[in-house]
């Protein structure tokens, strides 16, 4: 049966498993939302939750917040450490802070919104769904993505892109140096409307004009011909 | 993997003692590394009075060490930690000769700090065997920064604990967190350039980089820019001078590192939470990004 009332969980003193165990529960028995408050930047809050709910993270959260979970929606109210929303295969996760190195790693559906900067890596790996910085992202960002979307508003540091498979990174700003095996190309009809119109859902401003990336394929099949780029890349 | 971690108060005025904030940051971190735990502390510079940190393998051996520093000069105070030995002592005569003389009492004793500023001090285990021994939480300085260790590329003891100074150089010590893969090739370069290393820890190389660019004419900041190209491998450090302090991560970003600064400190930690919990601050944090180097000078003291 449906349980409307909002749970809120103290997590000063309380041990991570615990605190995991009860969202955990109250997802089961479809409490709506559950409001963490004094995360004290802890790491591994709200992992593995399976079941539909809305986290609430009032303050900066440690590592791995939000991590291998499916089909949840949550908000933080601060920073987050390394990896937030890892591996998440469906759901919505939105940082109103900075967050640390590799946000969104490997996440195989749903997005992740960081309306502050994203730090080094941010996106590596990403095999479907999208990521959304606000601001300026780090070294190495899209690294390998094999699929989805990353919408970076701001600018990138070097190796953007680098590697990546398919997928497609709207860039706002500049990057300090492409990665391997990246091409512009120009944006579908209507594509870049609904980028706006989703930074607007999220209150970013977005940026002036976007370029649209995506893999150039030519590190797809190993050409010798080709040596040089590969030499470039390995 | 080992953890970072300390503060710096820009203001003689702390809200908590500078040792208690270390003890709890290097705490919180302690399962990066339950090895050994060391800190690099900032003292006041008193007439002759040098800092002197004794590596001592051999049990027991402590009064022999510090019999002889009582020799060469008059020892003010000493804490034998039963492994490594933390003493102020008044010493007007050359360098050389003091870290001669220790290294001639054997193997097992090496001069692992000295200093008129920086006095090092370090345990194996936890930051509960480095409070046991020296007292740590007392320590209300301008600055204490340490390091958890996890031990990858040498042996656990307390000549290899960190951190980890470079031969004959005073006042500069370093942390580091991750493996310096040329560091066999750097020391032979090193050591053919005439310095000579007093551990078999990768990471001491990172020290006598720095020691040689400052040699050649580069600033702080400067010399840790240039470590960036000269070490390879993965390695976020932290660099103490006497008056000048530095975090430096590799072009990879691989490890991690969050600092949070105010107007009145900066506190740096491997973790968000430990840095947070120690400083007793809900405090904003950035991370610095791949090959970046930070230097803040410490204020007069």
């Amino acid at each position: 049966m449906a349980n409307s009332a909002a749970l809120t969980i103290d997590c000063a003193g309380r041990p991570t498993r615990a605190i995991n165990e009860e969202i955990r529960r109250a997802a089961d028995e479809g409490v709506p939302e559950v409001e963490l408050l004094n995360p004290q930047a802890r790491h591994n809050l709200g992992v593995s939750v399976l079941k539909p709910i809305h986290i609430v993270y009032r303050g900066h959260v440690g590592s791995f917040t939000a991590g291998l979970c499916d089909g949840i929606t949550a908000e933080v109210h601060g920073t987050c450490g390394w990896g937030v929303a890892d591996n998440l295969m469906s759901g919505e996760v939105v940082v109103h802070g900075n967050a640390a190195t590799s946000a969104a790693p490997s996440i195989r559906g749903g997005r992740v919104v960081v309306r502050g900067d994203a730090g080094p890596r941010s996106g590596m790996i990403l095999k479907k769904g999208e990521l959304i910085v606000g601001g300026n992202t780090g070294y190495m960002s899209g690294f390998m993505m094999q699929n989805g979307r990353m919408i970076v508003c701001g600018d990138a540091d070097t190796g953007l892109g680098d590697s990546m498979y398919q997928g497609v990174i709207f860039l706002g700003g500049t990057a300090k140096e492409m990665g391997s095996g990246l091409e512009e190309v120009d944006a579908e009809n209507g594509e870049l409307d609904e980028v706006a119109a989703l930074l607007d859902r999220f209150e970013i401003k977005p940026p002036p004009r976007f370029r649209k990336l995506q893999s150039d394929r030519k590190l797809w099949h190993f050409n010798k011909h080709d040596f040089a780029a590969w030499k470039d890349v390995l | 993997m080992c953890g970072l971690g300390g503060v710096f108060f820009k203001t003689t005025e702390h809200h908590r003692r500078t040792g208690e904030i270390a003890y709890r940051v290097l705490d919180g971190i302690f399962r990066r590394g339950p090895d050994s735990t060391g800190l690099a502390l900032v003292q006041p510079a008193i007439e002759d009075r040098l800092y002197v940190g004794i590596n001592c393998e051999e049990p027991g051996g402590g009064g022999r060490a510090l019999a002889l520093l009582d020799e060469l000069g008059r020892v003010e105070r000493a804490t034998d930690g039963e492994g490594f030995i933390r003493t102020a002592i008044r010493y007007s005569g050359d360098d050389e000769a003091l870290v001669d003389a220790v290294d001639a009492l054997g193997p097992a004793y090496t001069v692992a700090s000295i200093g008129r500023h920086i006095e090092v001090v370090k345990h194996l285990g936890g930051v509960e065997t480095l409070e046991e021994n020296f007292a740590i939480t007392n320590y209300d300085g301008p600055l204490a920064m340490g390091l958890t260790r996890f031990a990858t590329e040498s042996t656990i003891d307390f000549t290899h604990g960190q951190p980890l100074s470079a031969r004959l150089h005073r006042d500069l010590a370093i942390m580091h967190n991750g493996h310096i893969t040329n560091f066999h090739h750097l020391r032979y370069h090193f050591e053919r350039a005439g310095y000579t290393f007093t551990t078999g820890n990768d990471s001491e190389v990172i020290a006598v980089a720095i020691v040689d660019e400052m040699g050649k004419g580069a600033s702080f900041h400067e010399a840790l820019e240039r470590s960036v190209t000269i070490l390879d491998g993965c390695f976020t450090y932290i660099a103490v001078t006497e008056d000048e302090v530095g975090v430096v991560k590799d072009p990879y970003a691989a490890k991690p590192l969050v600092v949070g600064e105010t107007d009145r400190l900066v506190a740096v930690s491997s973790d968000c939470w430990a840095l947070r919990d120690g400083i007793d601050e809900d405090i904003e944090v950035w991370e610095p990004g791949a090959g970046e180097v930070v230097t803040w000078r410490i204020p007069l003291h």
